[in-house]
C-alpha cells in the first residue's frame, strides 16, 4: 500500500514536471522567429549597404539605421520572459559566423568580383545570414 | 540488500514547489521571476524562500538586470543544479514503474 502511494504521488510529480516543461518551451518559442527575423534583416541591411546605396551619406545613414534596429530588437528579445535552452550561445555563434563571413569572407569577395550588382548581394547576403536560419530552426525543432 | 530508490531523492528538490521550479529552469536557459512565480502558482515571498534555498543548494543563480526603468530578475539552473534534477528525475520514474505500483485508474 505504501510502495502504491509512492508511485502514485511519483506519477503526479512527473505529470508536474512535464506541464512545467511544456509551459516553458512554449512560452520560448519566440526565439526561433526572433532568430530568423535577424536574418531577414542582415540580409535587407547588407543588400541596402552594398548594391543600393554603396557610398555617400546615404550609405552612412543605412549602416547607423541598421545598427540601431538591432539594438532595438536585443532591448526588445531582453523583455521577454523566457530564454530557451542554449539561446545566447546560438545567437553568439550566428553573429559571429555571420559577421566573419560578411568582414573576412564573402563580403571581399562579392565587392571584388561583383561590386554593386543587387542580385549578386542579395545572394551573398542570405548565404551569410544562413547561420541564422540554422540557428532559428534547431531552436524551433527542440521545441 | 538494495536500498529502496526513494533514499536516492534529493531532498533540496522533493518539496512540490521546488520541484517544479527545478523542472521550469531546467528546460531553458533562463526564465523571469515573474513568469516562475505565474507557472508555479505560487506567491512572490514563497518562491523568493525556495529560489534561496535552491541558491544555497547551487541549483540556481539569480541574476538582477536593469531593463529601462524596469528591474528584472533572471533564475537560470547551474549544471550540478540540472544534474540533480535528473537524477531526481531518474528515482521518481523508477518509483513509479516499480512493481506493485499500478498506474491511476482513468477518470471517467
Amino acid at each position: 500500500m505504501h510502495d502504491e502511494n509512492e508511485g502514485r504521488a511519483a506519477r503526479t510529480a512527473l505529470a508536474e514536471a512535464e506541464r512545467v516543461r511544456g509551459r516553458a518551451v512554449r512560452s520560448g518559442r519566440w526565439f526561433s522567429g526572433y532568430l530568423a527575423a535577424l536574418g531577414v534583416g542582415a540580409i535587407a541591411w547588407i543588400t541596402l549597404l552594398e548594391a543600393v546605396w554603396p557610398d555617400g551619406a546615404a550609405r552612412t545613414y543605412t549602416a547607423a539605421g541598421g545598427a540601431l534596429a538591432f539594438l532595438l530588437a536585443s532591448l526588445w528579445a531582453e523583455r521577454r520572459r523566457v530564454f530557451p535552452a542554449g539561446a545566447s550561445r546560438r545567437f553568439m555563434i550566428s553573429a559571429i559566423v555571420w559577421f566573419t563571413l560578411y568582414l573576412l569572407v564573402i563580403g571581399p569577395m562579392v565587392r571584388w568580383k561583383m561590386e554593386t550588382s543587387l542580385p549578386g548581394w542579395i545572394a551573398a547576403a542570405t548565404v551569410m545570414a544562413l547561420p541564422f536560419f540554422a540557428a532559428a530552426a534547431r531552436t524551433a525543432r527542440r521545441s | 540488500m538494495t536500498t529502496h530508490p526513494r533514499h536516492r531523492l534529493d531532498t533540496v528538490i522533493h518539496t512540490p514547489a521546488r520541484f517544479s521550479i527545478m523542472a521550469l529552469l531546467a528546460s531553458v536557459e533562463r526564465a523571469e521571476f515573474r513568469f516562475v512565480r505565474d507557472t508555479v502558482q505560487i506567491s512572490d515571498s514563497a518562491l523568493s524562500q525556495h529560489l534561496t534555498t535552491l541558491e544555497k543548494a547551487g541549483y540556481i543563480t539569480i541574476r538582477k538586470a536593469q531593463t529601462g526603468r524596469r528591474t528584472t530578475t533572471w533564475l537560470s539552473s547551474t549544471p550540478d543544479g540540472r544534474d540533480a534534477f535528473t537524477r531526481h528525475l531518474a528515482t521518481l520514474n523508477q518509483i513509479a514503474s516499480q512493481p506493485g505500483t499500478p498506474a491511476d485508474p482513468p477518470t471517467p
